[in-house]
């Protein structure tokens, strides 16, 4: 009985740990379409009020959840002190400090550094046409995660459920 | 405004570098008038009317392409695009309603600027607002208790603005002259309000209403029907929209303030559209400002023309 018992914990514990990477997988690919509709709404907010970025952004801070609303009250209040001789410093220092609890890919984390390399210096029009190349290619990277996420899950179930079925079998 | 809060607002939108040698200075920022930066040449600070080349070690600090473009970055606080509409006219207003005048390459765009780029120089003119210095026209520019309808006439930088801008503000607050009343004011180069993102920091009084950076024949049609204004004020009238504009905001009882450039009255008579003004007797009073001395006045008439007081 207590054979029977332990391996079925087994089992369920390792199906557990292929079904939590599921759901990993998935909490990342929600948080980069987060960062996504987060960088959207910069460009819509810079397109119809033309205010300078610091508003933009403690006004957008209200509008989200942690950790970006913290990473965007940052970026306002950095940009108010006018400490940095170029937004871009600004951007990156806080993109590489508030964003770290997301634990993005070092790929993903670049992109989105590189999306505000543009910020501030050229006209709306240009800065659009470059802020939307940018958010084509998260956007891509998104669909890559989409695409990969159902056989990534499929596997990790299956071999969450075989190895609680391998450990089981050489226990016994 | 207080001295070292206009010294913060001044020394924020400055390159590092510049901030140090005007720290070093020790200067006194209500005597602080400008500072010029150009690419290249030396850094100079108007100080109590002169000028003052700043430097280390005996040496004048000559402005490099860099510090110029890092001013423009906290001028426009890292965002040029917010401010496409200003750098047009040549100039971004900072808090505190500083202003910072701009010159460099100018691109066009079907025949309008559009913006200017490689910007080469920056000047930026410390704001001073001086409360008071329209006391002495009140006695002539009030009637039981009312605004007369008023022309200021002067030349370009002799007090004209300053003037302007301490009349709307005792008229919206009142005096012993004037009961308050509401004021509204279309600033269409915002030098009158001087507003940061919509707010003027300048003291314009307790009931006036600003309409900043809008056309002003569409700024006043605006005002009357959005403000109901007792009184409207506009700085440098020209145009034939300015006319129509005015006729209109005269028909709905509304007193009028107004400034244009001239020498004189005679001079301004002969301009387009101020003949049939001044015939019209749409204006009440003329104050003609001194070329002599910045905020004296030479005289003030009456709408015949006729003269009610000399210098003062």
């Amino acid at each position: 009985m207590q054979k029977l018992l332990g391996s079925i914990l087994v089992i369920l514990a390792t199906s557990m740990a292929g079904i939590a990477y599921g759901i990993e997988l998935n909490t990342y690919m929600n948080n980069l379409l987060d960062i996504r509709r987060i960088l959207q709404m910069i460009q819509g907010e810079m397109r119809y009020t033309s205010a300078p970025l610091g508003n933009i952004f403690h006004d957008l801070s209200r509008k989200v959840r942690e950790p970006y609303k913290s990473w965007l009250q940052a970026i306002s209040k950095e940009t108010e002190l006018r400490e940095e001789n170029q937004f871009e410093n600004i951007w990156n220092k806080c993109a590489q400090q508030y964003l770290k609890p997301l634990h993005l890919k070092q790929i993903h984390l670049e992109k989105i550094k590189e999306y505000g390399r543009f910020f501030g210096q050229m006209d709306y029009a240009t800065f659009e046409q470059t802020g939307c190349s940018y958010i084509d290619e998260i956007d891509y990277e998104i669909q890559k995660l989409r695409a990969e996420m159902n056989s990534k899950r499929r596997i990790a179930n299956c071999i969450g459920v075989m190895s609680g079925f391998f450990i089981v079998i050489m226990l016994l | 405004m207080k001295n070292d809060q206009k010294k913060q607002q001044v020394l924020k939108i400055l390159a590092k570098n510049i901030r140090l040698l005007i720290e070093k200075e020790k200067l006194e920022f209500h005597k602080l008038q400008e500072i010029h930066l150009r690419i290249g040449k030396e850094l100079y600070v108007v100080y109590e009317n002169k000028e003052k080349f700043l430097g280390e070690y005996g040496e004048r600090h000559i402005t490099t392409k860099d510090e110029v473009r890092e001013t423009m970055e906290y001028i426009s606080q890292y965002s040029i695009y917010a401010y496409e509409q200003q750098i047009r006219q040549g100039f971004i207003t900072v808090e505190g309603g500083h202003r910072a005048g701009i010159s460099g390459q100018v691109v066009q765009n079907g025949g309008q600027i559009k913006t200017i780029s490689h910007v080469s120089s920056i000047n930026i003119r410390v704001a001073h607002q001086i409360k008071g210095c329209a006391d002495k026209v009140f006695p002539y520019v009030a009637e039981n208790g009312q605004l007369l309808h008023t022309l200021v006439i002067s030349p370009p930088g002799c007090g004209k603005t300053t003037l302007i801008r301490d009349m709307i503000r005792q008229i919206s607050d009142g005096n012993k002259y004037i009961k308050g009343i509401t004021v509204g004011v279309v600033d269409e180069r915002s030098e009158l309000a001087a507003c940061y993102q919509g707010n003027p920091q300048n003291d314009l009084g307790m009931r006036t209403d600003v309409l900043d950076c809008c056309p002003k024949a569409e700024g006043i049609l605006l005002l009357i029907r959005s403000m109901s204004p007792k009184v409207i004020a506009v700085d440098e009238v020209g145009t034939e929209e300015d006319f129509k504009s005015l006729r209109y905001a005269l028909t709905c009882g509304c007193r009028l303030l107004a400034s244009v450039h001239g020498k004189d009255l005679e001079e301004v008579s002969k301009k387009p559209f101020f003949g049939q003004m001044i015939q019209g007797q749409w204006f009440e009073r003329y104050i003609v400002l001194s070329t002599k001395k910045p905020g004296d006045v030479s005289e003030i008439y009456d709408k015949r023309g006729n003269g009610l007081c000399k210098s003062f």
